[in-house]
């Protein structure tokens, strides 16, 4: 992931974000480093409150006021962190591309579409709005918008969700830029409908050789459409590494248990998913060092319920325990807590390095499970 | 712990090891509300400064009999517009006239808060009955409440007033129920709007399941569930009662003299504002001070009982 | 069009019962006061005959209802009497006496809304701090300055200190503009302070709920300046809050610029109802009862296009 000279294309190093609050100082994020290169897909996973979005706003300069931003950001090389929020805005408002989460209400009811395309790429580019109403229409043809001429003096609410969002793909491109965010963009909407919006990405991406990062706290969305994937808890990040590489063992703690929360089509109905105990760290908790955090996160990922109860396993309501009809095939393709213990040394995932303090997790979760079940 | 009768051993057994029970509670992420640190300190101190003032005004009209030294309020006690001195009576100065300015002002005080406390009454009566019928009943009922309220706010209101008073009499009676019709409209208004807002909550629902009548389920039920809104509003309604009833002084339509009322006092400090621009400074300021109270206070309960402040 | 041509026929329907409940109103409740046209035509030393015959002269002695379906015959065919006392055509005095309220009201929402706009849009940008605070205060404070008392200071600030402009008195505009608009200028601002202090918040508070939507933020993030989001994002969906203030302030500024009118000599509508209702000059009363009425529905039919213009949602019923 440290891509080095013009190839990155966004970077960013130990960022931290604070904000006053009548309950304290929020940390919102604590110290994260990353970079985005030339025409790759990063992906970003979390849970809501994880500092992902957050994240993406510090860098867009669009932190609430009062917020204070230290680290160092960069895009294309030009430093941005010495830059007032608003002139970050103006530099990057022509270079990033950003759709947002809810379609719904990201549109201005009272302004027609044209001309809420038409106005970044007016005020950026300096196009005469016949100019920009031709860029406008091209776009929303790109998208799948039909009859876009005529679409393009209507009002937002005359579109359904999809194709509101599909607008606001559009209305991100007008400008060329160099980088599409999508935060959260599939969210809001159906999943049949989602898979449009997903895919239409790739192809925008692919064709125009953009980079660009999915948010999501839903792992099944980045994985499979990204190149890389960061994976943010507390305000951090946790784990990095190379999509393709998700599976692969060692398998971080936290990562398994978003994997273990999708669900599958081959199971049945009512299984119970496995699910974290506890709550995710506030952001009032003071600052640790990253082995500090791990430490005590690592407490409540290893509470993750690693079961999947499925209807017909019957439950022992003393302890929780399942009582399987057949045993489990060891070795199976999500890694199994036993077994990260031996795997633990072995195995450094494609894509680089990886902090010394991801290692030690798996170290420490492996041998609380040991001591746990040695003692029965 | 039980061991397993017919299990493998914990550590092959990949997904089917252990569950924990939970120790926690719920397992979804809560999103801190990160509330701003705003300084509330300007709106706290300017809310007790305006309940402190208002305290200080009806004690004072109230025991205004006993103070010690207090003129009457049409007692000479000097020449006309004399700087403050220090005895009580010559404490803010005299009018036009020679009285005592903060006598004046004091039993001034008396006439302004009667009718604004009375005059409320009688339109929140008024408005909560008609308000409530409107908007239960709905259909003929809610037309002719609208009917009435739009014909009260139609016609512009002072206008009525005059027409009231002419036909009611220029006393304290009068003025009271004349202002107090006038302000109706709002009642009914807010209270038809809350009133429409319960009527189909689950709470209605259940007392009429429960055999309620309808009297009853106005009374105990919708009734307590208006409180909130009209705490925020009386009070605003009554800054508004003052100054319509100083207006009516100011046009001569106030009460008669010699009985003083702020209005009247502004109208007759006004005549000779050029050669003394400070006789009408007093009742200005304890007027102006009044209706800020009553608007702040009106505000603080208006901000602590809904939710988005957005509303005026 | 049709759409709207009907909602505009409706809301017309509508206003007529209320206008028939206050004209009924108002010829009863001049009933109801003490005296009658007569005495107040020849005061306190004429005999009763006289007052009588002064009263029979004016129809005056006929049933309450006679009069009543007699005005209203009479209205409807466009002819509201006379006045009792200089025997001048309602209409004409009316219209007269509208001209001069009614410009009073328009310089007044333009002063209003040229102050507040402005500093609305200030205070919006930075919700919270110094500037805002100090705004809302000072608004406040304002609000809870009464009309008489406003004209007081008002009167003593530009008429006593500054002597920059006459005390009372009015010319018509097609007299002498610029007389007209020296003795306009006074009585207008008076009117301004409580409205503008009242547009004010309203702008502010909307401006500020708006500024958190999330087009705004998709706005921000395209990088376009902060002015050009404020005025071709924000303000417009924050105006119908303001169309239906002004409107109401219109109507209300229109009936009840009694005070300042009576202060500042000036000849319009608010000054004669006074008149009217001391001499009980019914027809007058009549004629400037409907004349409020009618200004009310008319302001609330704009007001009701204005937002189905502002808001593409909102489909005129």
């Amino acid at each position: 992931m440290t891509a080095t000279g013009t190839d990155t294309l966004l970077a960013v190093e130990d960022l931290t974000l604070e904000l006053d609050a009548a309950q304290g100082t929020a940390h919102i994020l604590r110290g994260v480093s990353m970079s985005v290169p030339r025409g790759r897909t990063l992906g970003i996973v979390g849970e809501s409150g994880s500092g992902k979005s957050m994240l993406l706003r510090t860098v867009l300069g669009l932190t609430p006021a009062g917020a204070r931003v230290g680290g160092a950001m960069s895009f294309d090389g030009e430093d941005l962190s010495a830059l007032h929020p608003e002139a970050r805005r103006t530099m990057l408002g022509r270079r990033v591309g950003v759709v947002f989460q809810n379609p719904m209400t990201s549109l201005n009811p009272v302004r027609t579409i044209g001309a809420q395309m038409a106005e970044a790429v007016r005020f950026h580019q300096k196009l005469s709005k016949a100019q920009a109403r031709d860029v406008s229409v091209d776009l929303l043809d790109q998208v799948g918008i039909v009859n876009p001429r005529q679409r393009i003096r209507d009002f937002p609410h005359q579109f359904s969700g999809g194709m509101r969002q599909r607008v606001m793909i559009a209305m991100a491109l007008t400008c060329s830029p160099d980088l599409l965010i999508a935060d959260e963009a599939t969210t809001a909407l159906d999943v049949t409908v989602q898979k449009g919006i997903l895919d239409l990405l790739q192809r925008i991406q692919e064709e125009r050789r953009m980079s660009m990062i999915l948010v999501s706290h839903d792992l099944s969305v980045v994985a499979g459409r990204t190149d890389d994937v960061i994976v943010m808890y507390g305000g951090r990040i946790v784990d990095r590494r190379a999509t393709s590489a998700l599976f692969t063992p060692p398998v971080h703690p936290y990562t398994r248990a978003l994997m273990l929360a999708i669900p599958r089509l081959d199971m049945e109905a009512h299984t119970r998913l496995p699910a974290l105990g506890g709550n995710p760290p506030s952001v009032f908790d003071p600052l640790l060092s990253p082995a500090e955090a791990d430490e005590r996160d690592a407490r409540r990922w290893a509470t993750i319920s690693s079961d999947i109860v499925e209807p017909g396993d019957v439950v022992d309501p003393d302890e929780e325990r399942i009582f399987r009809p057949e045993p489990v095939v060891p070795g199976s393709e999500i890694g199994a807590v036993g077994t990260l213990a031996a795997e633990q040394q072995a195995g450094v995932a494609e894509g680089g390095d990886r902090d010394v303090a991801v290692d030690t997790i798996f170290e420490d979760v492996a041998r609380d499970a040991d001591a746990e079940e040695g003692t029965r | 712990m039980t061991q397993l009768s017919n299990g493998p051993s914990p550590r092959t057994q990949g997904l089917n090891a252990v569950i924990r029970p939970k120790r926690f509670g719920t397992s979804l992420p809560l999103i801190p509300r990160i509330k701003p640190r705003r300084p509330r300190t300007v709106r706290r101190g300017a809310f007790w400064f305006a309940v402190a003032w208002l305290t200080l005004l009806v004690l004072a009209a109230v025991f205004a009999d006993v103070i010690p030294g207090l003129p009457a309020y049409d007692e000479k006690i000097g020449t006309f517009a004399q700087p403050p001195d220090l005895t009580v009576g010559g404490l803010l100065g005299t009018d036009g006239v020679g009285r005592s300015n903060l006598s004046r002002i004091i039993y001034g005080a008396r006439v302004s808060l009667t009718i604004a406390i009375v005059s409320t009454l009688i339109g929140l009566v008024i408005g909560l009955v008609v308000g409530m019928i409107g908007g239960y009943y709905r259909g003929a009922w809610e037309a002719t409440a609208n009917i009435i309220a739009n014909t009260l706010s139609a016609l512009p209101p002072l206008l009525l007033l005059l027409a009231l008073v002419s036909a009611i009499g220029a006393s304290l009676f009068g003025i009271t129920i004349a202002l107090g019709v006038v302000i109706a409209d709002l009642y009914i208004r807010v209270t038809k709007g809350a009133v429409i807002g319960n009527v189909n909550r689950e709470y209605v629902l259940a007392a009429r399941a429960l055999g309620a009548g309808d009297v009853r389920i106005m009374t105990r039920e919708i009734l307590p569930n208006l409180v909130p809104v009209l705490a925020s509003i009386i009070p605003m309604a009554m800054a508004i009662m003052i100054v319509v009833e100083g207006s009516l002084s100011f046009l001569g339509y106030g009460i008669p003299a010699p009985t003083p009322s702020w209005g009247g006092m502004i109208a007759a400090g006004a005549d000779i504002m050029r050669q003394f621009p400070l006789v009408i400074f007093w009742p200005v300021v304890t007027l102006f001070l009044t209706v800020f109270s009553f608007n702040t206070i009106g505000d603080h309960l208006a901000s602590r009982t809904d939710v988005r402040e957005a509303k005026l | 069009m049709k759409a709207t041509l009907r909602a505009i026929g409706s809301r017309l329907l509508y206003g007529i019962p209320v206008l028939a409940i206050v004209t009924l109103g108002a010829a009863a409740l001049m009933d109801l006061m003490p005296g009658s046209p007569g005495q107040a035509i020849l005061g306190d030393a004429a005999t009763a005959e006289q007052v009588a015959a002064i009263n029979a002269q004016l129809g005056y002695d006929q049933p309450f209802w006679q009069r009543y379906l007699d005005w209203v015959g009479a209205a409807l065919r466009g002819d509201f009497g006379v006045t009792l006392f200089t025997k001048e055509p309602v209409s004409e005095v009316l219209l007269r006496r509208l001209a001069v309220t009614a410009q009073l009201a328009l310089m007044a929402l333009v002063m209003a809304l040229v102050i507040a706009l402005p500093l609305a849009l200030i205070a919006a940008l930075r919700p919270g701090k110094l500037l805002d605070r100090v705004f809302g205060f000072v608004t406040s404070a304002l609000l809870s300055i009464p009309s008489f008392v406003s004209v007081v200071l008002v009167s003593l600030v530009f008429v006593v200190w500054l002597r920059a402009f006459p005390a009372t008195g009015w010319v018509p505009p097609t007299e002498d503009l610029a007389a007209n608009l020296r003795y306009a200028f006074l009585p207008a601002l008076a009117l301004s302070i409580a409205e503008g202090a009242f547009f004010y918040r309203v702008i502010r508070s909307d401006l500020t709920g708006t500024l958190r939507e999330d087009y705004i933020l998709v706005a921000r993030a395209k990088g376009l300046p902060r002015t050009h989001i404020l005025t071709r994002h924000a303000l417009r969906p924050s105006l119908s809050s303001l169309v239906t203030v002004m409107g109401l302030s219109l109507g209300r500024l229109l009936g009840g610029a009694v005070i300042v009118e009576f202060f500042f000599a000036v000849p319009g509508l608010g000054a004669e109802a006074v008149n009217a209702v001391s001499i009980k000059d019914m027809p007058m009363i009549q004629g400037i009862v409907t004349v409020c009425v009618l200004a009310y529905v008319l302001i609330f039919i704009v007001v009701d296009l204005a937002y189905a213009w502002i808001d593409p949602r909102v489909s005129v019923r």
